[in-house]
């Protein structure tokens, strides 16, 4: 006599075979009692992995998450304002800036940029490594613009780190 | 995925960090389940479920709606605990040293023994095959979830959760014989 095959008697245990299939395998059944016992099995792991499924967490665990959410959401918080405040500062800056040069048109005065000696020996040192040529004021705007950045980041790790210790 | 999780999630990306408290509650032992089944460790499982809470909170924005949210959740859960099974030799409880009794007539004894056995037929298997079981029989996981979670295509998931329950099945009839019937 041909046994049904384990995946014909996990399917009956699932009830996921066709009327037609259930059917043989239901007749099948009904005169082997090795393929019964092996149903049986199958429905028994079901059952015990239904009722005995689901462990219980420690409780602590959603305290922990909780401030570990909490903290990370104020870092976000303050890394949000930081953000903002360096932008409105830099915008202040860039305004300023441009209001000087256009108070100087406006004056008719001449604008004289003297070149200081540090942005001359920094050229000649890239002049002697073959860099590619920088204008000082470009060199002015790209320092700048590192020194905001450097100065954030500093700011956010030092609030980071407060935050953390409280 | 439900509206009232749909609320707790929008609420949570308006800046409303106590709506995440529900969203743990209410995963807290799916997820801590599922990292037990991965690490057979308790102590790693409880370190991946919280770090799995966080990346979930600080990825909620990533989160699109695609899928189900505890389909997304379980894989962030996963890859934590698989991760965690690979960075240390796997530290198998020694559950074969516990002297059980069977046919109490007392219900939390019997109770006792069921988790026993069905924590001891899931350790046999391995991580991808144990995370698969449990998915099956957790919740409303369809195998199409499964098969999502564990980032595997539907055929090789099917064919992994039968050989899981295969092996699971006969380990329990070399355990228990007639003994298993006692337990249910």
């Amino acid at each position: 006599m041909k046994h049904l095959s384990e995946e014909t008697i996990m399917g009956l245990a699932d009830k996921l075979l066709t009327p037609a299939e259930q059917e043989e395998a239901q007749a099948h059944l009904s005169i082997c009692s090795q393929c019964c016992e092996q149903l049986n099995l199958y429905q028994s792991l079901d059952m015990m992995m239904s009722t005995e499924n689901i462990l219980k967490a420690p409780p602590a665990i959603t305290n922990k998450v909780m401030q570990q959410v909490e903290l990370h959401h104020k870092i976000m918080l303050r890394k949000a304002n930081s953000r903002k405040t360096l932008i409105k500062f830099s915008v202040i800056m860039v305004v300023f800036m441009f209001a000087i040069i256009a108070l100087a048109f406006v004056s008719g005065a001449g604008l004289v940029f003297e070149t200081p000696s540090w942005v001359i020996s920094a050229k000649e040192i890239l002049e002697k490594l073959r860099m590619p040529r920088l204008n000082p004021i470009i060199m002015y705007g790209i320092v700048s613009v590192l020194i905001l950045l450097f100065s954030e980041r500093i700011i956010y790790q030092i609030r980071k780190h407060r935050l953390a210790g409280r | 995925m439900n509206k009232e999780e749909q609320n707790w999630i929008n609420e949570c990306l308006q800046g409303n960090t106590e709506a995440f408290r529900k969203i743990v509650d209410e995963y807290r032992n799916f997820a801590f389940t599922l990292a037990v089944r991965i690490t057979k460790n308790e102590e790693d499982a409880e370190e991946v479920t919280q770090d799995a809470f966080v990346k979930a909170y600080t990825s909620l924005a990533g989160f699109k709606g695609d899928s189900k949210f505890s389909t997304w959740f379980y894989k962030i859960v996963v890859n934590l605990a698989m991760t965690k099974v690979r960075r240390r030799k796997p530290a198998h409880q020694c559950i074969d040293d516990i002297q059980v009794t069977i046919a109490d007539d007392n219900e939390a004894a019997r109770k006792a023994d069921r988790t026993y056995y069905v924590e001891k037929a899931i350790n046999a298997l391995p991580e991808d095959e144990a995370t698969i079981v449990t998915l099956f029989y957790m919740e409303d996981q369809s195998l199409n979830d499964i098969a999502a979670v564990v980032n595997l295509s539907l055929s090789n998931t099917k064919v992994k959760l039968f050989r899981a329950r295969n092996k699971m099945a006969e380990l329990l009839k070399t355990e228990l014989k007639e003994n298993i019937y006692a337990l249910l």
